[in-house]
């Protein structure tokens, strides 16, 4: 099922954002270096202002880092990666439809046939019936369902994902949860999946890449070995737990470090 | 109590009140307004023929109306407006996207557009007389000013307010900085553009009926 | 397969050594932006004019309306006309901040109070200002208390209904946690009351400046008494262009200013707000 090469491998990427008025340079993400393997599932995962959000921008292209260096693997047709937003990311003015269709319009697809090819990605997400809708209309998780659908609908090999589900109700994020790992299955996709949510990360992924702030870094890979397909009640398993404690332990070693010495983070 | 002991005039008003407050405020404050006036006017306190009187006016409306001397001065008005207006708004509109849209213009003309706005219209009155008279032209002149800035404005600061992620999604998919105007700012700048129109139509009808009133030509030439 | 055709690299922006001049108009491209717009505008019309494109008669020219300001700052007459000005505008508008604060704030706080006032100031708010001209000479003739309180209607109304606004739209929830924490009606007032309203003053403050400019010109066309509108008039009347537009010239100078000065007055009441022009750049 997967073909062995690497769909992303990242070497030094550093940022460093300046500020224009004063000039004050603040050092984002120092270093990092991170590959994700054809088909896997992984998350970057950390504490808010991390930079996790500023590496998912790099490598989308929407920023450029300071140094370092990317390189994606090329496909056939289409990008190579498609981004899913956190929130905010409909276009009011657009029916649900449209907004699914617009990431095929960027690529220069016709509105009609961009519609067209748009269509089953609604269903495919279990928006089937609301292609006219307008985001008001929708609740906080079909929103995002109809966010995903526009990043499917361009067929890139990676989606990333930058802490989609951060804004939704307990419920309705384990929910979508379980959604995704439907739809990543049945879509065959590459995931880089963002979250401060350890169990979120737990629960999706092949792997957790663990980043610590103020720079941000990554401080440990771990290979999450619970088998798939998983139900909602492996977050119940005593395996599952280790994963977590494991995971909470680094951050929280982390953060005493930096309260031991404070003068070294800012 | 001491509310059931009142007389049954006062019981109602105290309902009316409490029913609808915003009404009833509303109604004295207007009410009592135009009946100050007409008495004021009518107290003999100043000329007639400089304070009207709200029946005065009510009496002159409904005469002209009836006469039709009225219409064609309105008609005139109207083409004033018309013709200042939309010459205002095909070029107010597309300046203040333009200016919102890419930076270097905004920076070219912000300078000169701010001078030209801090200037107060009515400076430029003399001017517009020496130019085109006190005419159709000078009026269709007053209108396109008293418009203009109002739309610039509004629709410059619309542009600025596009939310910057929408602006992402758009790069983010690899679409050109001319599908983000299309599909980005024109839709997000639109109630802006409106707004900034409904403004400069207010100030426009203020412009056509009295910004001349205040040249008296007569006194100085 | 080659490394090339297989991936799509994607590189760090490269740090280019740029040439020290090209680094410095980087750094104020604004200001040399805006300085090279206003200077073409003047050269424009200079040249313009000499060359016979744009009239003279009508519309002078930079050097010509210079020169008639040069002529015109060593008349007494002139600093006589820019007293009277300033000293409506002054008053006109001190009063007008003076009295439409509290009463706005009044208004926006005591319902009652409000809905009495309210149909008065859509009434008079929507009234032209011109149409008030006839009404105050009735009363106080043609005079520098005319042209005052022409000024002062012209601030008043600008100044007190966003200030209205500003108090009706005080944070609930705010409301609510000073409530809850028993504040005394003084402390609320104090502590969230008048902050909230502030920045409405200020922007009402901002507006206020066109309308007491325009105020006093009005004022100074109708009465033809003294002042600089007197001053624009007349040079209108004897078809002197150069120096009406060098008149026009300082009501502009004088918009700017003032404008200015409520923006830095705005930045400093604001300045607990976060800024957003945080720039992605390395
Ligand atoms: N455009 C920007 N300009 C300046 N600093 C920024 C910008 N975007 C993010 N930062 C800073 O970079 C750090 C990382 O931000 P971000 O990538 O958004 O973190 P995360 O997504 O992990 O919360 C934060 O300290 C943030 O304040
Ligand atoms: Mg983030």
């Amino acid at each position: 099922m997967r073909s062995g090469h690497l769909a992303l491998s990242a070497r030094g990427v550093q940022m460093q954002y300046r500020d224009r008025g004063t000039g004050k340079t603040l050092l984002a993400i120092e270093n990092v270096d991170l590959d994700v393997p054809d088909g896997a599932f992984v998350s970057l995962l950390g504490p808010s202002g991390c930079g996790k959000s500023t590496f998912l921008k790099i490598v989308n292209g929407l920023l450029p880092a300071t140094s370092g260096e990317i390189k994606l693997h090329r496909v056939a047709k289409g990008r190579e990666d498609a981004m899913v937003f956190q929130d905010a990311a409909l276009f009011p003015w657009y029916s649900v439809l449209d907004n699914v269709a617009y990431g095929l319009v960027c690529a220069g697809v016709t509105r009609g046939e961009a519609r067209r090819r748009a269509a089953p990605f609604i269903e495919l997400v279990g928006l089937k019936g609301f292609d006219d809708k307008y985001p008001y209309q929708l609740s906080g998780g079909m929103q995002q369902r109809a966010n995903l659908a526009r990043a499917l609908a361009v067929d890139s090999a990676i989606l990333l994902m930058d802490e989609p589900f951060a804004a939704l109700d307990a419920q309705t994020r384990e929910l979508m949860q379980a959604e995704l790992l439907r739809i990543w299955n049945a879509a065959k996709k590459t995931v880089l999946f963002v979250t401060h949510q350890i169990d979120e990360a737990v629960y999706l992924s092949d792997r957790v890449v663990v980043m610590a702030a103020r720079p941000g870094k990554v401080i440990a890979d771990i290979e999450i070995d619970l088998p798939r397909p998983r139900p909602l009640s492996v977050k119940r398993t005593p395996e599952f737990a280790v994963y977590e404690e494991r995971i909470w332990r680094l951050i929280a070693g982390e953060y005493e470090q930096a309260r031991a010495a404070p003068d070294a983070a800012s | 109590m001491i509310a059931a002991r009142e007389a049954p005039a006062v019981q109602l008003l105290g309902r009316l009140r409490s029913r609808n407050e915003r009404v009833f405020y509303g109604v004295i404050g207007f009410v009592g307004l135009t009946l100050a006036w007409e008495i004021a006017a009518n107290s003999g306190l100043f000329r007639k023929s400089l304070l009207s009187t709200p029946s005065a006016i009510w009496k002159a409306g409904v005469t002209d109306i009836g006469a039709g001397t009225l219409w064609p001065h309105v008609a005139t008005s109207l083409e004033e407006f018309a013709i200042g207006f939309i010459v205002s708004l095909a070029i107010a509109i597309p300046l203040g996207l333009a200016i919102g849209w890419f930076r270097r213009i905004d920076y070219l003309l912000n300078g000169l557009l701010a001078a030209l706005n801090a200037t107060p219209n009515v400076a430029l009155i003399p001017l517009i007389i020496l130019v085109a008279g006190i005419g159709f032209e000078s009026k269709v002149i007053v209108v396109f000013l008293s418009t203009f800035f109002a739309v610039v404005v509004t629709t410059f600061t619309g542009v600025q307010s596009i939310a910057r992620r929408h602006l992402e999604i758009t790069r983010s998919f690899g679409g050109s900085r001319w599908l983000a105007f299309r599909t980005v700012a024109l839709p997000s700048t639109t109630p802006y553009i409106l707004s900034g129109v409904r403004i400069g139509a207010g100030r426009a009808l203020v412009g056509v009926v009295s910004r001349f009133d205040v040249w008296r030509p007569e006194l100085h030439r | 397969m080659t490394e090339a055709a297989a991936f799509r690299v994607i590189r760090a922006r490269a740090r280019r050594k740029r040439h020290p001049l090209r680094r410095w108009y980087r750094g104020n491209e604004r200001a040399i932006l805006s300085a090279a717009g206003i200077v073409s505008f003047i050269a424009a019309w200079q040249v313009g004019s000499d060359a016979g494109l744009i009239s003279k008669f009508f519309f002078s020219s930079p050097v010509e309306v210079a020169a008639a300001g040069a002529l015109e700052v060593q008349k007494a007459r002139f600093w006589e006309d820019v007293k009277i000005s300033a000293s409506e505008l002054a008053i006109g508008s001190l009063a007008a901040v003076l009295l439409a604060v509290p009463l706005g704030i009044a208004i926006g706080w005591y319902r009652r109070v409000s809905l009495t006032f309210d149909p008065w100031l859509n009434f008079f708010n929507a009234l032209p200002r011109v149409a008030l001209i006839p009404l105050v000479v009735l009363w106080v003739g043609l005079g520098f208390e005319m042209k005052t309180i022409i000024v002062f209607f012209g601030g008043f109304f600008s100044i007190i209904l966003p200030t209205v606004e500003g108090v009706r739209t005080v944070d609930r929830q705010l409301l609510d946690v000073a409530r809850s924490f028993r504040a005394p009606e003084r402390l609320i007032f104090t502590s969230l009351v008048i902050p909230g309203t502030l920045p409405f003053i200020v922007s009402g403050i901002r507006l206020a400046v066109g309308r007491v400019l325009a105020g006093v010109i009005i004022a100074e066309f109708y009465a033809q008494t003294a002042g600089l509108g007197v001053m624009i008039a007349r040079s209108e009347a004897s078809l002197q262009s150069d120096r009406m537009l060098f008149g026009v010239l300082i009501f502009t100078v004088l918009g700017i200013v003032l404008t200015e000065a409520v923006g830095i007055a705005e930045r400093y009441l604001q300045r607990w707000r976060p800024s957003l022009d945080l720039e992605e750049a390395a």
